[in-house]
């Protein structure tokens, strides 16, 4: 078989929930070895969490457990005594990359920070994933995913009625984006490595990450001018028309047209309408800002004769930026996604026949896929300590009856 | 600029990254590249320049492609020149460049490279071991691989503004293009990952990178429980299914609010603590995290009564303090102006020849090899002499020749 992009490197991953099963999950669906540490108490959010087959609660049935944590070994561990320390240690030796999720402190109040750590294996990579980052005032400050979003600012300035509470991410958005970017710092210090011959730690923040890549230049506009942009609400991006979200005679449907040929075409998919080829509406789509509530409630009509589908392809017909606001039902079952094999099969051994969402880019060369299934709870204890670590086979039962593993 | 010391390994130094893209995924995989030490190029063409530099804001205010404050944070470290990609010798001249590069980053509208004679198989044809991106709307292939998007059109494409709003209300678009930089930094995870094949095999890869896929990749979940349960995830405000509380609360002040977070017990009675032990704390109604969750509107009420009285910082403080998660949703000017963001050096004071600006820093903190910004976003064309006199050896005489008749330009 060909050979993967990761392959060869070895990910010890620990932390509960999302953001570093994410990071591990897109290691080891590119062919790293990964080894999943959790609580031998199976109390991991992401057992807990769901969403289930028929709804009934199952730690080995959990939604975000099988999504993320596919391609993976999974052993139980518990590093609050001596016991379980002189495993974690081990497990840092072997790998060359630890991804740890926990809050910040926590680790280092095991005496497994990146100091201790460093003195078992210099070669390793360590990378922390945290709502906040490990230094600077807030260093010590706790955080989930949904403090990691408001801090970003993302909520504040983008998302949201102006006269109404800022609003999530939903479904984890900002423990996705860490995860992504912690795999992004991993490969980074692993070529860093092979120049330097040692690792290094990177410290990741969820809310500074986004706040730079998707923030940054209302910072910049902030620092220059005093402008202190506020969340529009249905208007979606302020300052632009047309740029909206609108009901169709089915479904929603967000049509955008920045480009003045954009808007010209949009004109003729309308029919030509007489309010749409005044002068007043002419130009580029700041200039029609100041118009957004006319141009929106005129557009009614139309759009409300159409379904969202139908608008998605006579806009697309005519190069018009325009989409369907896709529901996961149409996800799905949509025909485009089929036809590039985008989702995947998989058998479970606990939650039987899963359709899951697959690779996010295609890399020329290899299949993207999806080898084994989710570990179950400690599944892979005796293959991962005793194979891999050399631990007698014989201490197993004791490390059990500590709560160890 | 801040200084590079000589002891500070640049991973990518020695690597070529040639950034024909639009917009902003394009510039988010370049510019992670060029941060760590890469020489990333920006190709563009006055003929036809990107939207984005008509974008506001500007520097100093005045209308100017070479003063988009956007192409300033993403172009950072960036050299620029520009080619008339239509043009014979152009494309020569890009071949040339191709020839030495390792990486090369593009998004026009699938099918317009390979009209140019740009496409995967004619570049490796010059440079065998190259890694090639083309990050499009929905992909290479595919019924729909031609539609036009933005960012802000894939969020509704790829299933996440569906989600977004207030809960059981209708959906709500993002205000701005979230999907774009998201896409940006799976783009630049796969090119990390191909160069690492490539150190190892010395065979390059070509990545089809669908926007629309990467960002719905990040729904797995919610597509679980359609899959199982026949299931549609709508919007659900700032609620979560197993935190309680878990929402956002009005401060003093105008537009102010707090988010907090509670998983566990233990973070409840911190809760208690720093709220100060109030008497409705007793009521049954709240007794457990099952109650609570049943009684969440109610219990968000008297949560609110309490940072009312408090400045969004302050209450922050007093919950972290009892080791709960709570922080302040974030405008503009808290990002800017908080000691935290400063200390991590989060944001950059850079001299730009239009004046002095702000931009955002390195993202992500390297404790060995931290990279660094070491150049302005260049001004539009600006290193055609340095690319293509001094790199490819275009003698002075074409050049200004070439610049003339608009091949370079």
């Amino acid at each position: 078989m060909a050979r993967r992009e990761m392959e060869g490197v070895r990910v010890f991953e620990y932390g509960p929930f999302i953001n570093a099963a994410y990071a591990g999950k897109l290691m080891a669906d590119l062919g790293a070895q990964v080894i999943k540490a959790e609580s031998p108490d199976g109390d991991d959010p992401a057992r807990i969490h769901g969403p289930f087959p028929g709804d009934i609660p199952d730690l080995e049935k959990s939604g975000y457990h099988l999504y993320a944590n596919a391609n993976k070994f999974g052993v139980t561990l518990r590093p609050e005594s001596p016991t379980g320390r002189r495993l974690f240690k081990a497990l840092a030796a072997w790998a060359d990359v630890l991804i740890d999720g926990t809050q910040p402190g926590e680790l280092a109040s095991l005496g497994l920070d990146y100091d201790q750590l460093q003195t078992v294996n210099p070669r390793l990579v360590m990378v922390g994933i945290s709502s906040l980052g490990r230094s600077g005032p807030y260093g010590e400050y706790k955080g989930y995913d949904l403090t990691s979003w408001h801090a970003s600012g993302a909520s504040h300035v983008y998302q949201g009625e102006p006269d109404r509470e800022p609003l999530w991410g939903a479904w984890n958005n900002a423990s996705h984006w860490g995860a992504t970017n912690a795999a992004v710092a991993a490969t980074i210090a692993l070529h860093a490595r092979e120049l330097t011959g040692r690792g290094q730690y990177v410290d990741v923040s969820e809310a500074e990450a986004l706040a730079s890549l998707f923030l940054a230049v209302e910072v910049s506009d902030f620092n220059q001018s005093g402008a202190c942009k506020v969340r529009a609400g249905v208007k979606g991006m302020e300052g632009h028309a047309p740029s909206t979200m609108r009901q169709t005679k089915e479904g929603w449907v967000f049509v955008m047209a920045l480009a003045p040929h954009q808007w010209d075409n949009l004109v003729e998919v309308m029919g030509n309408p007489d309010w749409a080829t005044t002068p007043l509406f002419r130009g580029t789509s700041r200039e029609r800002a100041p118009y957004a509530e006319e141009i929106y409630g005129l557009m009614a009509e139309w759009l409300e004769s159409h379904t969202a589908r139908e608008l998605f392809e006579l806009c697309q017909a005519r190069g018009v930026p325009a989409a369907p606001v896709n529901t996961v039902k149409d996800l799905y079952e949509d025909e485009h996604l089929q036809a590039r094999g985008y989702f995947v099969e998989q058998d479970h051994p606990a939650a039987g026949r899963l359709r899951m969402a697959g690779a996010p880019f295609r890399i020329s060369g290899q299949p993207w896929r999806i080898d084994r299934p989710a570990p179950l709870l400690g599944q892979h204890n005796e293959e991962v300590y005793c194979g891999l670590l050399g631990l007698p086979k014989a201490e197993l039962p004791d490390l059990r009856r500590a709560g160890v593993i | 600029m801040t200084e590079t010391s000589q002891d500070t390994v640049l991973p990518f130094k020695g690597l070529r990254v040639l950034n024909f893209g639009w917009y902003w995924v394009c510039a988010v995989i370049a510019h992670i590249l060029a941060d760590m030490g890469a020489e990333a190029i920006k190709v563009e063409s006055w003929q036809r320049l990107e939207v984005l530099k008509s974008l506001a804001p500007f520097l100093g205010g005045i209308e100017e492609p070479d003063r988009c404050m956007w192409a300033h944070n993403l172009s950072r470290n960036n050299l620029g020149i520009t080619v008339d990609l239509r043009s014979k010798r152009g494309r020569e001249l890009i071949l040339d460049l191709v020839r030495q590069s390792d990486v090369v980053v593009e998004n026009w509208t699938p099918g317009t490279m390979k009209k140019l004679g740009l496409d995967y198989e004619s570049l490796r044809r010059v440079r065998p071991d190259l890694v090639m991106i083309s990050p499009s709307g929905a992909g290479q292939t595919g019924p729909l691989h031609h539609i036009s998007t933005y960012g802000s059109v894939l969020g509704p494409l790829a299933g996440l503004d569906g989600m977004n709003g207030y809960e059981g209300e209708r959906p709500i678009p993002f205000g701005m293009a979230l999907p774009d930089p998201i896409a940006g930094v799976f783009g630049a995870y796969a090119v990390l990952a191909a160069l690492r094949h490539r150190n190892e095999t010395g065979e390059g890869r070509y990545i089809d990178f669908s926007q629309w896929e990467a960002m719905t990749s990040t729904l797995g979940v919610p597509l679980l429980d359609y899959h199982w349960n026949r299931r549609v995830a709508t919007p659900m405000g700032n609620r979560s299914p197993i935190f309680v509380p878990h929402n956002v609360y009005p401060c003093q002040g105008e537009d102010n609010w707090l988010s907090i977070a509670v998983y566990s017990e233990e973070e409840w009675r911190g809760l208690c603590r720093a709220l100060g032990e109030p008497p409705w704390l007793d009521d049954p109604r709240f007794a457990d995290k099952f109650r609570r969750k049943r009684h969440e509107p109610e219990l968000d009420e008297c949560i609110a009564q309490w940072t009312r009285e408090r400045s969004h910082y302050d209450a922050a403080a007093l919950l972290q303090a009892e080791g709960v998660a709570a922080f302040p949703a974030s405008s503009a000017r808290d990002l800017y102006t908080d000691p935290h963001w400063k200390a991590r050096d989060a944001w950059l004071e850079v001299e730009h020849p239009y004046g002095r600006e702000v931009i955002y820093g390195l993202h992500l903190k390297f404790s060995d090899t931290p990279g660094s910004v070491r150049t302005n976003c260049p001004f539009i064309g600006e290193h055609n002499g340095l690319v293509f006199g001094d790199l490819l050896g275009v003698p002075a005489g074409e050049l200004a020749h070439l610049e003339e008749t608009k091949v370079l330009y």
